[in-house]
């Protein structure tokens, strides 16, 4: 029920807000959080256990336990007591066949005891081996926390923030603002990350700390403070980085120091009946009076091994409820407590014999330091017997403790592990269902080890991940094993310190993607955009791509080759740098011509490949693969790096466009958009010249992997349009078109060109690729070249060699080579040439079959299919069209 | 003609219209172009008086580009350029009216893009992009390699390859669109 406003209620009466609960309205203030507005209507069932289907109400109002979980607008398990009202929320509870207060599976909790002990999935439903799909099914319906809506997939914006501040404090309470407002005002940039509604931690929650909490945020803005609340902080990593979650901003966080002033977690105290509705811990009690102004119950027992169970009563008794007895656990320990009660409700204790009615039991434990995030971060923790709690120590540098969390908790009392042991079950771990009978029966069986014991019982597995079990469950092992809890020890804390949504933590997808300067051209012209590794690029422009390579044959077209890998190799000693690099020779290349070259690595291995151009004595223009570009560049710099020769290196990839203009009326638009000379004498096979193309400064190579006449224009990306449309407007009569990269493989493949990557592998080398006029073994040494003659020495095995399909039929490529039935290779290339009117290929063949005429077989549809070697081009094999 | 004029975007004649890697997009977004020292520049785009009150995004990539190396000590304060020292090795001096001097000059006029980043909310968008929080340095923004720059208080520089141009423009813009930021044009600068 609630209470007359109070001065420091959180809640605004002026402003309703209604939301739903199992269909039916229910009305809460503006301030109420889902939880407090159902308390305040009556409701005290909030959820039923995860094993017994025992009825749970609020407990903890903090958001640790894992008692008032329901589904809110479809999304399963929020803990409602921190959950703000929103109108129009649809909200129900879960986990129960019936109803939330009737519920039909409670019958587990009568009968269900002997055959669901620690484990039981291990034992009782493991046979006959082959029901358990149908034994899976039932339990998995039978226990458990809510359900995800499969068809309730919803799409949420979340931003990613990075932020770098001197400190980091993680807890707005008192001791967390204080330590803030010190750092603030010595002049460091500060970050208070909060998970409460607003800083303040458990002074908010005390009628005479509100003040206190209230000035304390003053002067933390006043320093410069950044308050951030509700804000959780999800753990703590390597360079002290805290991702602080903000709502749907995820905050990554590196501070010089982080200071961890988490406070405490309540403990719950152990005996029978502890989990009965009415039985909560004092935050709960408090925040219900104070933050809400509800009274909780009618009469009050209280139970406290320290203050804050004394507060609680203070604040009872102000809102009128009726203290029947105050156990206070540092005065008198009674030797048996229980609790008991009706429908799942406390409405009375037994403390040492003496029967007390009640409708509220306030239990207040040891005081357990938060210290998750300290332990994260490397922390130890030792257990303080005097205390009762775990402390942290031996902190990683730069990160602090400070307040509760450090263990400043004043000198709570240490209750008994287990302070009853008859009547209602007494629950250790109330999340998974396990009470000191389970935990016995789990040392009983051997699982003695706390690591062990927890993945057997599933004890700290649930949703309070420990909180409100952890250190119950050590004492009660330590108690049972005779020793003390430092030798029990911990479990390994992990992030995240919370539950963290998946988008949250995976960020907004963002895939970077290039672009050509000519992308926009190529999808105006009706372009098929594939990718390329990282590139978009157009994989034909018609519904064949065989006649869109005739038409190159034929006419005239022309290809995007901006991808390509451009380095500028320049200095005195540029020259013999390429010498060393590759195995030709580049050094006594003239200028203004361009020589194709091979790069291997140490082990011989062909890596990439493309054409060096030389542009004056020291300077040399390298094309590469499209996806080898970054590592050509840096294999190049790498070996720069080593070698210490004068040069200059630079990668201008994405500084050029590059366009090649191929087929027989290619000189012809030449000529028409250039006034240089693009005559045989003017501009010769494997020629480099300075032009203009269309007024653009233009670095012509006369160069052909299409085997047709043709030109790769290489000029600025920001005129790549202005010199595109040119071409194909200049060129229109003569039959200028767009051709992309299927039929460019098709052109390829008529001259027996490789592309690296495709027709080799991370094995091959250039003499079983067929380029040993590549390797000029004469040189000094250069990278690969000792590797390759030990290949010269051991002798051929394999070679990489042409075939035709008689029968027609076009073999996969990668498809296996049978010889003699027995596997013997691959094919790397295989496409019908309709120039040719045949089906051509490249495979990597056993060297003896290597020969021309060669016959092998290839599986196709499941049956072997006749190829023949075809050594050399396969289209214009002197050449005679490619250098016209 | 010298050996790398190739490279040289203002080497072009008339007739001959850069466009930035950016041009595509602001045109779909309603921007104004005018032609500017041989550039396709976006001089205006609808909405950006109210973007600019919050962080406005704008393309400056017809700024000229030179690396420089080794890096120059300075660069004379009266050409007005912004420069950036990349390393001992290398500097970038942007927006220079003419080729400065150095040991090798390289144009990477045509090679980078540049995304201005300015308003009252650019420093929250640029924590989004990426993890760089000192001024000017190079890393990864958005998932590529650039450089940021500072050139003023509330303007951040991105200086990256041309061809992720499309790419940035539209993570940042996406960036800006919940502060109520969006693309300005460069007039709005």
């Amino acid at each position: 029920m609630r209470l007359p406003p109070q001065p420091h209620e959180r809640i605004d009466r002026s402003q309703p807000v209604e939301f739903t609960f199992s269909g039916r309205p229910v009305r809460g203030f503006h301030g109420d959080t889902i939880g407090s507005a159902l308390f305040a209507e009556g409701r005290r069932v909030f959820s039923r256990s995860f094993k017994y289907h025992r009825p749970r109400g609020l407990q903890c109002c903090t958001g640790h336990c894992a008692n008032c979980q329901m589904t809110v607008d479809g999304i399963p398990s929020v803990r409602v007591c921190t959950e703000p009202v929103r109108a129009g929320a649809v909200v129900k509870g879960q986990n129960f066949l019936g109803s939330l207060d009737r519920d039909l599976m409670r019958v587990t909790d009568k009968f269900g005891g002997p055959f669901t002990p620690p484990g039981f999935y291990y034992k009782t439903f493991i046979r006959p081996r082959r029901m358990w799909p149908l034994y899976e099914k039932i339990l998995r319906n039978a226990a458990g926390l809510g359900k995800l809506d499969e068809r309730g997939a919803r799409s949420e914006r979340v931003e990613i923030e990075h932020r770098h501040v001197g400190v980091v404090v993680i807890g707005g309470g008192q001791a967390g603002l204080e330590a803030a407002i010190e750092a603030a005002e010595r002049g460091e940039s500060v970050i208070v990350a909060d998970e409460g509604p607003e800083v303040g931690g458990s002074l908010l929650a005390d009628r005479d700390g509100i003040a206190t909490a209230r000035g304390l945020q003053s002067r933390a803005k006043a320093a410069g403070v950044e308050l951030l609340a509700p804000a959780i902080a999800i753990g703590l990593f390597e360079q002290n980085l805290v991702p602080v979650a903000v709502g749907n901003t995820l905050l990554k966080i590196r501070a010089h120091r982080v200071v961890v002033a988490a406070g405490v977690v309540e403990q719950p105290l152990v005996f029978p009946g502890n989990d009965l509705i009415g039985v909560m811990l004092p935050e709960g009690v408090r925040r219900l009076v104070n933050y809400w102004s509800i009274k909780p119950g009618s009469r009050a027992v209280v139970l406290t091994a320290d203050d804050r169970g004394l507060a609680a009563a203070s604040d009872l008794e102000a809102a009128g409820v009726e203290i029947v007895e105050l156990v206070d656990l540092r005065k008198r320990q009674p030797p048996n407590i229980e609790a008991s009660g009706r429908r799942g409700r406390v409405d009375q204790v037994g403390i040492h014999g003496k029967w007390i009615g009640c409708d509220l039991v306030v239990m207040s434990g040891s005081p357990q330091p938060n210290y998750k995030l300290l332990a994260q971060a490397g922390a130890r923790v030792e257990y303080d017997t005097s205390r009762g709690i775990f402390v942290p120590t031996d902190l990683p540098p730069h990160v602090e403790a400070a307040g509760g969390a450090a263990g400043d908790v004043g000198e709570p009392a240490v209750p008994a592990p287990v302070l009853g042991h008859r009547g209602e079950k007494c629950f250790v771990c109330f999340c998974e269902d396990q009470t000191t009978k389970d935990l016995k029966y789990a040392i009983a069986e051997g699982f003695d080890s706390i690591e062990l014991s927890k993945r057997y019982t599933t004890v700290t597995m649930g949703p309070c991940q420990g909180r409100l079990c952890h250190v119950n469950s050590i004492r009660v092992y330590a108690k049972a094993n005779g020793v003390d809890e430092n030798a029990i020890g911990t479990t390994t804390a992990r992030p995240p310190y919370a539950p963290v949504s998946m988008g949250l933590a995976a960020s907004r997808p963002q895939e970077p993607a290039k672009r050509t300067s000519l992308h926009h051209r190529h999808k105006d012209l009706g372009g098929k955009m594939m990718w390329t590794g990282a590139w978009r690029r157009p994989h034909s422009y018609s519904d064949d791509p065989g006649e869109e390579a005739q038409h190159v044959h034929q006419a005239l077209g022309l290809i995007d080759v901006s991808t390509l890998g451009k380095l500028l190799v320049k200095g005195p000693e540029a020259g013999a740098f390429l010498d060393r690099l590759y195995p030709n020779r580049f050094s006594d290349l003239k200028v203004g011509r361009i020589r194709y070259g091979v790069l291997t690595t140490d082990s011989g291995r062909i890596m990439d490949d493309g054409t060096v151009a030389r542009l004056d004595g020291e300077t040399f223009y390298v094309t590469t693969t499209s996806t080898g570009a970054d590592g050509v560049y840096q294999w190049f710099t790498w070996w720069n790096a080593v070698w210490h020769m004068d040069v200059e290196l630079a990668n201008l990839t994405g500084a050029l466009a590059a366009v090649n203009v191929a087929g027989p009326n290619a000189r012809t638009v030449m000529e028409r958009v250039s006034q240089d000379d693009f005559s045989n004498e003017g501009l010769g096979y494997l020629d480099a010249r300075h032009v203009r193309v269309a007024g653009v400064p233009t670095l012509a190579l006369r160069i052909g992997f299409v085997g047709e006449l043709g030109y790769e224009l290489h000029f600025p990306s920001p005129h790549a349009e202005h010199v595109w449309d040119t071409l194909l407007e200049r060129g229109a009569d003569l039959g200028a078109r767009p051709f992309g990269l299927e039929p460019q493989r098709i052109l390829r493949l008529e001259k027996g060109h490789v592309i690296v990557s495709q027709d080799t592998d991370s094995e091959s080398n250039l003499l079983e690729a067929a380029m040993p006029w590549i390797f000029k073994a004469d040189k000094d040494d250069f990278v690969g070249k000792w590797a390759t003659e030990q290949v010269a020495e051991r002798g051929l095995k394999w070679m990489l060699a042409g075939f035709e399909s008689p029968t027609g039929k076009v073999p996969l490529e990668g498809g296996q080579i049978l010889v003699g039935g027995k596997s013997s290779g691959r094919v790397t290339s295989a496409r019908r040439s309709a120039e040719l009117g045949k089906v051509i290929g490249l495979a990597i063949m056993p060297v003896g079959l290597a020969v021309e005429g060669g016959q092998f077989d290839v599986v196709i549809d499941g049956k072997p299919v006749e190829m023949r070697v075809h050594l050399g081009p396969f289209f214009d094999p002197e050449g005679a069209r490619l250098k016209a | 003609m010298s050996v790398l004029e190739f490279l040289s975007v203002s080497a072009a004649s008339e007739g001959a219209l850069a466009r930035s890697s950016m041009e595509r997009a602001q045109r779909d977004a309603g921007a104004r172009f005018e032609e500017r020292d041989g550039w396709l520049v976006p001089v205006s785009i609808p909405g950006e008086q109210d973007h600019a009150t919050s962080v406005g995004i704008a393309d400056l990539s017809h700024l000229s580009k030179f690396e420089i190396r080794p890096a120059l000590a300075a660069v004379d304060s009266g050409e007005a350029a912004v420069y950036y020292r990349i390393s001992p090795k290398r500097s970038l001096v942007i927006g220079a009216r003419s080729r400065p001097e150095g040991g090798l000059v390289l144009d990477l006029t045509g090679a980078l893009g540049i995304l201005a980043v300015v308003g009252p909310q650019a420093t929250t968008v640029i924590r989004r992009l990426t993890h760089l929080h000192r001024f000017p340095s190079g890393g990864e923004v958005a998932h590529i390699t650039a450089h940021v720059l500072n050139p003023r208080p509330e303007a951040f520089w991105i200086v990256f390859p041309q061809e992720y141009g499309h790419y940035l423009w539209e993570v940042a813009v996406d960036r800006a669109e919940p502060l109520g930021g969006g693309p300005i044009g460069v007039d709005a600068l």
